[in-house]
């Protein structure tokens, strides 16, 4: 199926969770927020979250700075 | 019934001619209340805003001093100000904007056991602050207090814009970030670009005048994140986490 991750049209397997598309990305979790259609998805349920055809998952970075 | 005077009709003309704007709205400035806690970046935007605008008591919160590597991208500052404590280097010169505010200063840094009384009673906090602990510390005090929260933050090219109320059923910020969440982004480790820390500032101050004056409600619970390399702002919505030891289950309504 195909999602976007920051804009970019991704293929991945039906079902992925999104802790499975961050090693599936090789992504460092360090630091690492996402959000999936624009909802916000709190770092303890990433590997619970199961990705559904045409997410638009949005990758940021936590910023604490001020 | 305003109670303008003839002094304020004039210096607050400008913003009485916009449309959204009118005598009582001004004087619900006057009658606020606004918590600054953080005098860096975002502080320094947020600050001269609120008090050039008319907030009646402004209370602004930092327990450092003024050092050099500030100046580029913290303007209440000025050399002669090194050393200095903040808060009352700041309340000098927002003192100095208009005399008719009441400003106090606090140089200390807002922790566990000063929190509650640093921020009781406020209209609004502004969380202007630079780091995980004390944001995660000012969003549980907020909840505790029932006081709106509008917090910034900025680092690199990035910022970061949050509007919180404690009685809608959005998420809050420890729904958003885990305190271990790692904090890789301050700005001694991603450096920061002084605008880019000034536009979030200014929209902090934004929302809070639109809140203050009762102009138009914030969007609650939303996270708008700008890039300072696009120019661009994304907004997201943040849900209530089940469980959140924070807002807890009267929020609790994750789907």
């Amino acid at each position: 199926m195909q999602i976007t991750v920051n804009d970019k049209v991704t293929e991945v397997a039906e079902g992925l969770s999104l802790k499975q598309l961050l090693e599936l990305l090789s992504v460092d979790e360090n630091g690492l927020a996402l959000a999936v259609n624009q909802r916000v998805i709190n770092r303890t349920l990433w590997p619970q979250h199961a990705l559904h055809a045409d997410d638009q998952v949005t990758l940021f970075t936590v910023v604490a700075g001020g | 019934m305003p109670v303008l005077t003839r002094d304020d009709y004039n210096r607050y003309s400008r913003q009485l001619l916009v449309a959204e704007m009118d005598e009582h709205k001004q004087q619900a400035l006057r009658l606020a209340d606004a918590v600054i806690v953080g005098l860096g970046g975002l502080g320094c935007a947020v600050a001269p805003y609120l008090a050039g605008a008319g907030v009646g008591r402004l209370r602004l919160i930092d327990g450092d001093e003024v050092e050099l590597s500030n100046l580029p991208r913290q303007p209440l500052y000025g050399e002669r100000d090194l050393g200095e404590a903040k808060a009352r280097v700041a309340s000098l010169r927002l003192r100095d904007m208009n005399r008719t505010l009441s400003v106090q200063c606090y140089a200390t840094r807002v922790v566990e056991s000063n929190a509650e009384s640093l921020l009781q009673g406020a209209s609004v906090v502004l969380d202007c602050t630079d780091n995980m602990a004390s944001r995660q510390l000012i969003n549980r005090v907020c909840y505790q207090l029932g006081v709106p929260l509008i917090s910034g933050a900025a680092s690199g090219m990035q910022g970061q814009l949050l509007m919180l109320h404690p009685d809608q059923t959005h998420g809050c910020y420890r729904c958003l970030y885990a305190p271990e969440q790692s904090e890789p982004n301050t700005c001694l480790a991603q450096g920061i670009l002084g605008p880019v820390v000034g536009i979030v500032g200014t929209a902090q101050a934004l929302q809070a005048l639109l809140f203050m004056t009762s102009m138009a409600p914030p969007n609650w619970g939303e996270l708008r994140l700008f890039d300072g390399l696009s120019g661009q702002w994304q907004a997201l919505k943040v849900p209530s986490l089940k469980g959140c030891p924070v807002c807890g289950e009267r929020n609790a309504d994750y789907s």
